[in-house]
């Protein structure tokens, strides 16, 4: 594994930099390469400029060194410059020396000849510190065994060669922000798929597992994006088989509950409305909550194994508070409490919501079924709807502070709890409104004595007096 | 009434015809569907409690054949499959009816009822509820054996609670079946038919639910 990198590091930036570190460098090595090439070459050009001169001086000296005074003076040496492409070489940094048999140097052409030693009987290249300079000089007996050198300075190779080498380097540093802004421009380009699949991945649900388009695709892509989508349907398949299982086991659990129901409910009507032994009716009350947990738990795995990606459709409230008032109607009745639903005139656009209508009915349900089991005899449970808003209120005692944000913990039910309950229902309805981006929170009614569940748009503005309930942010 | 039920546990048809039967329906249990089909050959059958999950062929399939059939008998379906894409697919092959498993009998019976008042075939001739009787037929209704003297409006108000026994229908639906061509309703018109219903046959015998409609007032309550 790499080392991590900083959340900045991209692979442009790495790119980039790597570009903005290789080029220069890479340019330096190819400077430094032309520069000793040129100064070898330049080396050997005036090496042998030095001979060529001191062999035609040698050669031009006559054998008998005591004329070669007038001689020498005859070999046109100063004014004429040395053959180098250059032609910068000043010929003042030349100087040539002429030794007679004794050591005696002759005038010949040339200043600071006074300063080059005479080294007698030496032939070859000499470098020379003269006057803090360094020289290079060329050193040839001649025939007469007198001597003559030649010396250069070395700057004047130097420059030279600096003037070579480094020459070409200057265009290529200013070419080297149009270099990185190419490759900016162009990786841009070419990493745009790239972003348009990231894209697409940040922007789904956690369960939206259709495979991504591999269309467009540069072919470096594909194996990964073809890995991705393998691995979409492996988890698909993982996820169906588990939904299956679901259903499976709603079907093996219902049928068995429905046979105990049915020979309980048998057993009653044939009993013709004798009064039940007490241990037999608790059986059947036990029957009945059985029933209900089994129910309300394939609901919550139902509810928690949705698609975010399956359909929503506009909500007919009217409708679906018509069936969930039917359905609670019942209990309503046997516990003496009046169901209304406050704001509920019809024709009004009231709490527009795009959703699933069999899952809201599911939350109405639990609402109502807790709020008519907690409501006193001779109460009233109030479905109330607003502009970005729907509450569920009854008149029952409410539950202890310190107790309210663990009321929505499955199978949490609240110390001295004495109705039926599964501990589920929050839960549920939790889970609902999270699939349709409703906020839940619930705590004691603002404006008389009871309890109040508030379902609301995630990020419409809270009433100031929700922080007596415990807010339960939608995840 | 005769009830045919298809249901292949044992156990469950048992306990469902008995407990149909202790309530006064007539009942016909097969455990699967190709002698349920042979027995609605041949007899007349006022409601079909079906099973989806049968043996061989599935609930479904027989629903659907019925329906092709021109069987017009009305089917309650009775499943342990809830998920509401199975239940829409119950409803549009024909089903009058969609319960999940597990049901109350009292339940199953009052659905039983509800759907033979609403069938197009051989509706109820009689509706009872309670100490209520009413002939749809004939348009008359009597409270404890006494005849009951009815607007047409408050008939047809009477007979739509009646034949959703269960249900609270809200006050737009109310309106729309009972005034379906007429242009201009005063607001509380059906207050007012609400409201004689209560006086002439009992206090109880509609219920009003604040915000949302009407419902028929419980057995219980009218069976004084």
């Amino acid at each position: 594994m790499n080392a991590p990198r900083g959340p900045g590091t991209t692979l442009r930036r790495r790119l980039m930099r790597l570009v903005l570190l290789a080029t220069p460098a890479l340019w330096a090595l190819s400077a430094l390469m032309s520069f000793l090439i040129a100064r070898q070459e330049i080396d050997e050009m005036f090496d042998a400029e030095l001979v060529r001169i001191a062999q035609q001086l040698a050669g031009a000296l006559p054998h008998d060194e005591g004329a070669a005074a007038g001689v020498a003076a005859s070999v046109p040496l100063a004014p004429r410059r040395p053959a180098i492409p250059d032609g910068g070489a000043d010929v003042k940094d030349l100087v040539v020396v002429v030794w007679d048999p004794v050591g005696n140097r002759l005038p010949v052409g040339g200043r600071d000849g006074n300063l080059l030693p005479h080294r007698p009987g030496r032939r070859g290249f000499v470098d020379l510190e003269l006057r803090r300079r360094d020289w290079r000089a060329f050193y040839l007996p001649t025939a007469g065994q007198g001597q003559v050198a030649v010396a250069q300075r070395v700057a004047e190779r130097r420059e030279l060669v600096r003037n070579l080498a480094v020459g070409p380097l200057l265009p290529w540093l200013l070419a080297l922000p149009l270099l990185l802004l190419a490759l900016a421009v162009g990786l841009e380009r070419v990493l745009r798929p790239l972003r348009r699949l990231s894209a697409e991945l940040e922007g789904r649900a956690a369960d939206d597992l259709r495979p991504l388009d591999m269309q467009d695709l540069p072919a470096d892509l594909r194996p990964l994006v073809a890995a991705t989508n393998a691995q979409f349907a492996r988890v698909a398949t993982l996820l169906e088989r588990e939904r299956r299982f679901t259903s499976d086991a709603a079907h093996e659990l219902r049928t068995p509950l429905a046979v105990l129901q049915a020979q309980w409910d048998a057993a009653l009507l044939s009993a013709d409305g004798a009064p039940l032994p007490e241990p037999l009716r608790r059986l059947g009350e036990g029957l009945a909550r059985m029933s209900r947990l089994v129910t309300q738990l394939l609901l919550l795995s139902r509810v928690e194994h949705r698609e975010s990606a399956a359909p929503r459709r506009p909500i007919d409230w009217s409708a679906l508070v018509g069936e969930t008032f039917t359905d609670a109607l019942p209990l309503a009745e046997r516990r003496g409490v009046e169901l209304a639903c406050e704001d509920c005139v019809p024709g009004t656009e009231r709490f527009p919501l795009q959703g699933d209508a069999p899952l809201l009915a599911a939350l109405l349900r639990n609402l109502l079924d807790n709020a008519l089991r907690h409501s006193p005899r001779g109460g009233q449970v109030s479905l109330r709807f607003g502009a970005d808003r729907l509450e569920v209120l009854d008149d029952g005692p409410g539950v202890p502070s310190e107790q309210l944000s663990r009321l929505g913990d499955r199978f949490y039910r609240p110390p001295g709890e004495t109705q039926p309950g599964s501990g589920l229902g929050l839960s549920i309805v939790r889970r609902i409104a999270d699939w349709h981006g409703l906020v839940v929170d619930w705590g004691p009614r603002e404006d008389a004595p009871g309890f109040r569940v508030r379902l609301r748009r995630a990020g419409a503005p809270a009433p100031v007096a929700a922080e007596a309930g415990a807010a339960v942010e939608a995840a | 009434m005769r009830i045919l039920i298809v249901e292949d546990d044992p156990q469950l048809g048992e306990a469902l015809a008995r407990g149909l039967s202790a309530l006064g329906f007539a009942v016909d249990w097969f455990g699967d569907g190709s002698r349920a089909d042979a027995a609605l050959a041949t007899t007349p059958y006022d409601a079909i409690v079906l099973d989806l999950g049968l043996p061989g062929r599935d609930g479904l399939h027989w629903l659907a054949r019925w329906r092709a059939g021109a069987q017009r008998v009305p089917v309650l379906i009775l499943t342990a499959r809830d998920a509401v894409e199975q239940r829409i697919e119950g409803l549009d092959a024909g089903a009058d009816d969609y319960l999940v498993k597990p049901i109350a009998i009292p339940e199953l019976a009052a659905r039983l009822r509800a759907v033979l008042r609403r069938s197009q075939g051989r509706p109820e001739p009689v509706w009872t509820h309670g100490a209520l009787e009413y002939r749809p037929a004939a348009k008359a209704a009597r409270w404890q054996g006494t005849p009951v003297e009815l607007t047409a409006r408050e008939c047809a108000l009477l007979e739509l609670l009646l034949a959703h026994p269960q249900r609270v229908l809200p006050r737009a639906l109310i309106q729309d079946k009972l005034y379906a061509f007429e242009q201009d309703i005063e607001s509380n018109a059906l207050e007012v038919h609400v409201h004689h219903l209560r006086r002439k046959i009992h206090p109880k015998v509609v219920r009003t639910v604040r915000g949302v409609g009407y419902a028929l007032g419980g057995v219980e309550d009218l069976s004084a």
